[in-house]
């Protein structure tokens, strides 16, 4: 029985941690940073024709995207759900629900923002923002946003190294984000994480900066600037801080620094500002930088605008001008036709007896029927009705049977948590003609291994196999096992997909399994 | 996740000549040893209080440490004060979250409160932060005329001959159903001994994807179906994994585990908040499905009720909702009352406690008593005292009385059910007639079931394996029971054990130290 622990001990964390509104406070980088006379250069007085005019800076961005036109480096990815191969690295390292693959830049809307332009993303799509990391201990980021929806946790920002991996693999990250832990959705949450910092310390660099007294962000504009000092303080327990601010709408919200030098500072576990070297990925790491999607959360829907990254420690004055170039009354007004709750699939069946998940997030080898056995001279049949999903879609992305020598298990590998003793596949076969065993996993092996037929038409074959009502039957013959599979799609169409002559040696059991897809079994005979 | 031995408390226990079983009889605390039951009438503020006549006349204060609701207890604290005008009551909250740490700092301070509120019972055990007080409790007519189960099945006394700790909070399991949306599927109510099984094809038969009106959900979760079925489905089980007052069995859990992931993964469960599924049913990422009127029935808890449906502000959403009891598996054990899970917080009173009969007192009034419940109903029937975001105090987690004092709950009921007409107000007092054989969740009322979830159960992550597909429930049984047994087993050792409060029996501890070895014997690490 799981107990909800989280949410309380973070809400008890808000409401233990003195947390300070610092108004115009300096910190010890801005009193000895440059100057904060206005230095014009060419690039920041610049009036982009398509946009609004740039904020007079007294330090150069090393990252500024106006999002007045798609002339510029960002680019547009989209969450696939098969985590398929992925841009920046390996995606079976990842721990996350999805993979980040490359969308289309035709599929956002520039439109009137906050600054001159910006991107709309409608839920489907986000933003690679395709920098490199400063690779420097101080750093700055700004950006405008506004959203049409936005999720506790959901990300805005998040930017780091191996961001989407396993704990261990040198995680480090800046997610700005939103939570309710005051019990409204306030709006920004600056979370950030290094484990490359630490490593010898029971308690992991995980620290938070709050704005108890946020924004709501749907709806309306928001500016958020971080800023880190670069500077770095050992926490009470040990593990390494780097100071931070954190600016709303131009206004210094919190400063780490204040409290450090009201003493609070190391009071609690999570301690509030940010992880150090964020901006500096270690060897072998791979840094990246998204809005709006991560490998986990639900993909952000609404409006960024003029995106900064500075490789230092910006001032309050540069902070104030940031916003000044804004207008945050501009209601943002794109074409929401095309708007998306997530991609649009096949609707979800409601299933009475069903294998895999009406939603057709099942992936494969996860889940199974009941086992069913056929004797020597028998025949099983199995009715069911077969549903998948429809995006990205792949022939493959349907119901499945599994004929085995067990009555239990998935598995013959003993650490397998389906492990059963003895475990042997005598075929795994799927819908769309193609068959194999064990580590046999290819065509002309597969078909080598039994008589294959089918009738398909395979221009239709998606369309037709998504809500077909599917008569299987499996034969033990003896020394060898039939499987036809007679398929009457939703319109009357009816097909046939066989393996026949499959060879056995002992007990023959089968179950169906699916991969993308689902079934609802009507009757076993 | 070991608890830690206070050693400051027991050092404590020794220095005053407190055991942990007893209560005080040392110098400058209070003599007495049971409840006299001897009182006096005292009208204060409209009501008549039982004044006992068998605690202290010292000055004294008592600090009731707890999470309940702060401006609730702070009114009650008052009126304790008033009626034994001898005692202060030092009332101190603190927000849950950060309660065990807290309370702990303060018993490293030597500042241990007189009464404290617990719900992780490993918590408050492992610590020997509370004393037996079985002479108050088995002396106190009051006692007597509880809900059923805290005596008969032993809540409060972990599985030992002693009383350690009282129910204070009460929040009785329920089922929601909302009427309107039965009448627009044509579907006939349950009656309140409704089954499991007809309660699940309520579910089923009220999940509706092509209805012009668009999709209606049987269920909307908050509490897993699973939590609840284990104790639905045999009256011989008193706690969560079909703990029967000693030993474990998955195997009834298993059953309600499975059921839950397929409903789920079949789609007759609505989506949660904050999900794409919610964006596309409802065009509103953060809707709550309570708010939809396009969902049968809610695993909801008990407080959501007052504290949201009853509100002024869902008027809008044309709601009829109504209580159930959660329904027993069998029909025999659904056609009368029968054990439901409750969500109990308790209390007790501490082992360094020197004026423990007077702590007793405090502690009742505070929790399951008549008095303190007179009390209590009077503050929620004033509407002007509100909490601190200027709520009335009635629709901030209201708990419900556990005694069965009928002026009590006559009181409650009208109080309760102020403003619903003559039909919802019946609806609601057969409920509450029928949720009196409460069982609580296991970490409150298990000696080791909360290491046991947090150390194994958790760990492995076995609701997401089932909820995924991958596993089935039915495969994690053996072991599961094996380790709920061995976590037991050693909790019931380590607290009550020679090494505890050392109260067991030869021949328990010998029943315990068998299990403890036939289900892993020393083994303290999770086989994953």
């Amino acid at each position: 029985m799981k107990k909800r622990v989280l949410a309380a001990l973070l809400c008890a964390v808000m409401t233990a941690t003195l947390l300070v509104g610092c108004g115009d406070a300096q910190t010890e980088n801005s009193e000895s940073e440059k100057e904060s006379t206005q230095k014009e250069t060419e690039s920041e007085t610049e009036t982009d024709s398509s946009g609004g005019e740039d904020a007079v800076l007294s330090v150069d961005p090393v990252v500024h995207y106006t999002f007045d036109s798609a002339d510029e480096n960002w680019k547009v990815v989209v969450a696939d759900s098969a985590k398929a191969a992925n841009n920046a690295y390996d995606i079976s390292l990842t721990t996350g629900t999805r993979g980040i693959v490359d969308g289309s830049k035709d599929d956002i809307q520039i439109i009137d923002g906050a600054v001159g332009k910006c991107v709309y993303l409608n839920g489907s799509n986000a933003l690679d923002l395709n920098f490199e990391a400063t690779n420097t201990d101080a750093y700055s980021v700004s950006f405008w946003v506004y959203a049409d929806r936005m999720v506790d946790f959901g990300p805005t920002l998040q930017m780091g190294s191996n961001i989407g991996m396993a704990d261990g693999s040198g995680v480090s990250w800046l997610n700005i984000t939103q939570a309710s832990w005051d019990g409204t959705n306030d709006f920004p949450l600056i979370w950030s994480r290094n484990e490359n910092y630490n490593l010898d310390t029971a308690n992991t660099c995980w620290p938070w900066m709050y704005a108890f007294d946020g924004q709501q962000l749907v709806g309306q504009w928001v500016m958020v600037t971080v800023v880190d000092s670069g500077e770095t303080y050992t926490g009470a327990n040990g593990a390494t801080y780097t100071g931070a601010q954190l600016y709303v709408n131009g206004e210094l919200k919190y400063d780490s620094a204040d409290n450090f030098n009201n003493g609070t500072y190391f009071e609690y576990t999570w301690d509030a500002t940010l992880a150090p070297g964020l901006m500096k990925p270690a060897e072998g790491q791979t840094f990246e930088a998204y809005f709006g999607i991560n490998y986990w959360d639900l993909i952000f829907k609404g409006c960024v605008d003029d995106f900064y990254v500075f490789d230092q420690a910006i001032s309050a004055d540069d902070v104030k001008a940031l916003y000044a170039a804004g207008d945050a009354t501009v209601t943002p007004n794109p074409d929401r036709t095309d708007d998306t709750s997530g991609p649009q699939d096949n609707a979800k069946p409601l299933l009475q007896n069903g294998v895999g998940k009406n939603d057709y997030s099942q992936g494969w080898w996860s889940t199974w029927s009941d086992i069913w056995e056929v004797k020597e001279g028998e025949t099983k049949t199995v009715t069911y009705k077969n549903y998948h999903t429809d995006l990205n879609y792949q022939n493959y992305f349907n119901s499945a049977v599994v004929l085995q020598n067990t009555p239990t298990g998935h598995s013959g590998v003993e650490t397998d948590a389906n492990y059963a003793a003895g475990y042997a596949e005598y075929l795994v076969a799927r819908l769309d003609n193609f068959a194999w065993k064990g580590d046999v996993n290819t065509g002309t092996e597969g078909h080598g291994l039994c008589t294959t037929e089918s009738t398909w038409n395979w221009d239709t074959f998606k369309d037709d196999t998504h809500g077909a009502t599917i008569v299987l039957t499996v034969t033990n013959n003896g020394s060898t096992a039939d499987v036809v599979f007679n398929v009457t799609t939703q319109e009357g169409a009816t097909y046939t997909q066989s393996y026949k002559d499959v060879a056995i040696d002992g007990p023959l059991y089968f179950c169906l399994t699916v991969e993308k897809a689902c079934i609802d079994i009507v009757e076993v005979k | 996740m070991k608890k830690r031995i206070v050693a400051g408390v027991l050092a404590l226990v020794m220095v005053v000549g407190l055991t942990a079983c007893g209560p005080g009889t040392t110098s400058g605390g209070s003599t007495t040893t049971e409840v006299s039951n001897e009182t006096e009438e005292v009208v204060i503020d409209g009501i008549t209080y039982n004044k006992a006549l068998d605690l202290t006349t010292d000055e004294i204060t008592l600090t009731y440490f707890h999470f309940d609701q702060d401006e609730t207890v702070e009114y009650l604290a008052r009126r304790f004060e008033e009626i034994y005008p001898n005692i202060t009551v030092n009332n101190v909250y603190e927000n849950v979250g950060t309660y065990n740490d807290t309370l702990n700092a303060l018993v490293d301070n030597n500042e241990t409160p007189d009464v404290i509120m617990f719900s992780d019972c490993d918590f408050a055990l492992s610590n020997f932060l509370v004393a037996d007080i079985s002479s108050f409790w088995d002396s106190d007519n009051e006692t007597k005329n509880l809900a059923d189960t805290i005596n008969s099945a032993g809540i409060g006394c972990y599985g030992t001959d002693a009383r350690w700790a009282v129910p204070v909070k009460f929040f009785p399991g329920i089922m929601f159903v909302d009427r309107n949306v039965l009448k627009t599927l044509n579907y006939p109510e349950p009656t309140q001994n409704w089954t499991w099984d007809e309660m699940i094809q309520l579910i089923r038969n009220c999940t509706v994807y092509d209805h012009p009106n668009g999709i209606y959900y049987g269920l909307g979760y908050y509490n897993r179906l699973d939590s609840y079925y284990g104790i639905a489905s045999s009256q011989d089980v008193v706690g969560e994994f079909g703990f029967n007052g000693t030993e474990f069995d998955l195997s009834a859990w298993a059953i309600g585990e499975q059921q839950f992931a397929d409903l789920k993964n079949s789609g007759f469960v609505a989506p949660s908040t904050g999900t794409i599924e919610m964006e596309q049913w409802q065009g509103d990422i953060n809707a709550w499905c309570g708010a939809t009127g396009h969902v049968a029935m809610f695993s909801e808890a008990f407080w959501t009720y007052q504290g949201t449906w009853a509100t002024e502000a869902f008027d809008q959403y044309n709601l009829d909702i109504v209580p159930y009891v959660i329904p027993a598996v069998s029909e025999e054990d659904a056609s009368t009352d029968h054990h439901s899970i409750a969500t109990i917080d308790f209390g007790g009173v501490t082992t360094s406690c020197t004026y423990q009969r007077e702590a007793y007192e405090l502690l009742k009034f505070m929790s399951f008593g008549v008095d303190g419940w007179k009390t209590r109903i009077q503050a929620y029937n004033d509407e002007s005292i509100v909490n601190a975001n200027g709520l009335a105090l009635k629709y901030d987690v209201m708990p419900a009385p556990i005694t069965k004092d009928e002026e009590v709950w006559d009181a409650y009921i009208d109080m309760y059910c102020a403003g619903m007409d003559d039909e919802h107000k019946q609806l609601w007092e057969n409920y509450f007639a029928s949720c009196m054989q409460p069982i609580p969740f296991g970490w409150t009322s298990i000696a080791g079931y909360w290491n046991y979830c947090a150390e194994y159960f958790n760990t492995i992550g076995i609701h997401d394996l089932v909820d995924s597909g991958s596993r089935k429930a039915a495969d994690f049984v053996e072991e599961a029971t094996i380790k709920a047994n061995w976590y037991h087993a050693t909790a019931m050792i380590d607290y009550f054990g020679p090494d505890g409060y050392d109260v067991l029996s030869e021949e328990d501890l010998a029943f315990y130290e068998n299990m403890k070895a036939e289900n892993g014997g020393d083994t303290t690490t999770t086989e994953q």
